[in-house]
């Protein structure tokens, strides 16, 4: 599964930012192939979920640069990232509560050309695009167990079925990568199951592409073609799980954190 | 056709409804719809009563100053936003109330000193005579003129009305819209609008210039209204007001705007002609605590507002 990389879709170059004097993420380079299931793990306070935010858009590094699909994306805004199909997800499953659920997975369709004011102002402008969207959506819902709730409002889920809803939300935005932040924190090990059951399912039938941040290494070992490991904002090794498993800088990484779950 | 000969008390309460009606539709898009809390929507209600006026008596036709008057103020709205939009919650709330009242003292020192001629006349405004008398009074006397006995101020009250009709409609339609729905979701979590590749930002302007467009548009009805306007009639309390009526009707709820505006205006207006013994001043008091305990019963009983859906209440931060 682990193809030898052509050209890769995701590439760090180089990439840091400091916030006052902390170096949060300090000089980080590595490339994630199409196709492949990257996992970046970490003692808590090294530095992921900021890295995150800089290959998402949502924080500006002070230097480097981020190469998606050939394309430099550093400078552009995160909505314009995730039109080219660079989608994130949040560690806390932020679904738009005061919505319904069919109306959060409505709003991530792309190519939707209502969602622009004037095109809105139209009358039956975007109604073609919107029965296709809505198709779509209930295809999604269904396939992730939330066919029933597609009228609910997204704030009376609860935290597990949340998870689901920005899952199958991300999907709607058509991404070509997938970047999922802790997807199984708060999750019943049933549901995580379900979920990384989705993850290889639409990466064999999409040749969707993931990065995940995530604690859980049993999941990490068994499902990343490619694990990065951060310490204090450094890389500190990154390879096939089987040799970042064993390597002793992670080891140390973790061990010389406070609080210690590299064995699963 | 005796009743519309003589609507009364009725025709001068209704048409400052239907004023108020309009600036908290525009209210209601930036702070039910998009979650904007702009404190100074006033402002935009200034400008717009200024731009027209002042066009007004420089001879500009009267739909094209009203016109204006609306571009100025979305345009205003516009350049605001961009740098304040940033902020969050509170902060934009601060910081829209200290400019409405930058814009609130401009008017009145006059802006001479920068234009180099006198243009809004500083504390004492503009008067019936500089604008109104022509521009308005065929309006007001279309009726007589063509022979009708009517109420002098039906006119205005049925152009203000309609205009309400026109407006609330057309929000409400653009708010069923997908560009409705991604304001909607700007409320609720703007970074995850950004992370499934909407322009969150962008949609933010939109809403504060749509809702700038309506204040305007009450404040040019405002001045068809008034035999003379200042500075004093654009306070804060006018936002307050606005925010009042948005409450009572429902947050989100267009039609309970509308609503909002007719209960609130009735009870500070209607009440001014009930005979109750006490001193003007009194009864000017007592208006205020009558408005105060309404709310009071309307938060405590049904906190989501007359057209509010509590379920949204209940879900929301």
């Amino acid at each position: 599964m682990t193809d030898t990389p052509q050209s890769p879709l995701l590439s760090l170059h180089d990439v840091q930012l400091a916030f006052g004097g902390l170096r949060a993420v300090d000089g980080i380079s590595f490339d994630v192939a199409e196709g492949s299931i990257t996992a970046l793990i970490g003692p808590n306070g090294a530095g992921k979920s900021t890295l995150f935010g800089i290959v998402a858009g949502f924080h500006s590094p002070d230097s480097g640069r981020v190469v998606f699909d050939g394309k430099d994306v550093t400078r552009r805004a995160a909505h314009s990232r995730a039109r080219l199909g660079l989608v994130r997800t949040f560690q806390l499953p932020r679904v738009f509560a005061r919505m319904s659920v069919l109306d959060n997975m409505l709003l991530a369709a792309p190519d939707q050309p209502a969602d622009g004011l004037l095109w809105a102002m139209v009358p039956g402008r975007g109604r073609a695009r919107a029965a296709e969207i809505e198709t779509r959506a209930h295809e999604l819902l269904a396939g992730f167990g939330l066919g029933k709730k597609s009228a609910d409002y997204a704030g009376a889920l609860s935290g597990g079925q949340r998870k689901l809803l920005e899952f199958s939300r991300a999907l709607m935005a058509k991404p070509r990568l997938l970047l999922l932040d802790e997807p199984l924190a708060g999750v019943n090990p049933a549901l995580g199951d379900e979920l990384l059951a989705h993850m290889e399912r639409l990466r064999a039938e999409e040749g969707l592409t993931f990065l995940f941040v995530e604690h859980d290494m049993t999941a990490v070992m068994e499902h990343a073609d490619q694990v990065v490991c951060m310490g204090e904002g450094r890389l500190v090794a990154q390879g096939p799980p089987e040799i970042v498993r064993a390597h002793p800088a992670v080891l140390e990484a973790y061990l010389g954190a406070e609080d210690v779950e590299v064995e699963a | 056709m005796s009743f519309l000969s003589d609507l009364g008390i009725w025709a001068p309460i209704l048409t400052v409804t239907g004023i108020y009606a309009l600036l908290a539709l525009g209210l209601q898009v930036q702070v039910g719809q998009a979650g904007l809390r702009n404190f100074g929507h006033v402002a935009s209600m200034l400008l717009g009563a200024y731009t027209m006026a002042i066009l007004n008596s420089e001879g500009v036709p009267l739909v094209l100053s009203m016109l204006a008057a609306l571009a100025v103020a979305m345009l205003a709205a516009a350049l605001v936003a961009i740098p304040t939009l940033r902020l969050r919650g509170d902060f934009l709330a601060i910081v829209t109330i200290a400019l409405a009242e930058i814009v609130r003292i401009l008017a009145r020192t006059d802006v001479e000193a920068i234009v180099g001629r006198p243009l809004t006349n500083g504390p004492s405004g503009l008067s019936d005579r500089t604008f109104r008398s022509e521009v308005i009074k065929p309006i007001l006397d279309w009726g007589r003129d063509n022979g009708w006995d009517f109420d002098r101020s039906l006119p205005l009250l049925v152009i203000v009305w309609t205009a309400v009709l026109v407006v609330g409609l057309g929000l409400w339609a653009l708010s069923r819209t997908p560009w409705g729905r991604v304001v909607r979701a700007v409320r609720e979590d703007e970074d995850a609008v950004r992370a499934l590749g909407k322009n969150a930002f962008l949609c933010k302007v939109q809403a504060m210039a749509i809702g700038a467009a309506c204040a305007a548009l009450a404040g040019c009805f405002f001045v068809a209204n008034q035999v003379q306007f200042s500075p004093a009639s654009f306070e804060p309390i006018v936002t307050f007001s606005a925010f009042t009526i948005i409450i009572l009707g429902g947050l989100g709820s267009f039609r309970g705007a509308v609503a909002g505006a007719f209960v609130l205006q009735v009870l500070l207006e209607r009440t001014r002609y009930i005979e109750t013994g006490f001193t003007g001043e009194q009864e000017a008091a007592l208006r205020y605590i009558v408005v105060g305990l309404v709310l009071m019963a309307l938060v405590a009983f049904r906190p989501q507002g007359i057209f509010g859906k509590r379920e949204e209440l209940v879900l929301g931060d």
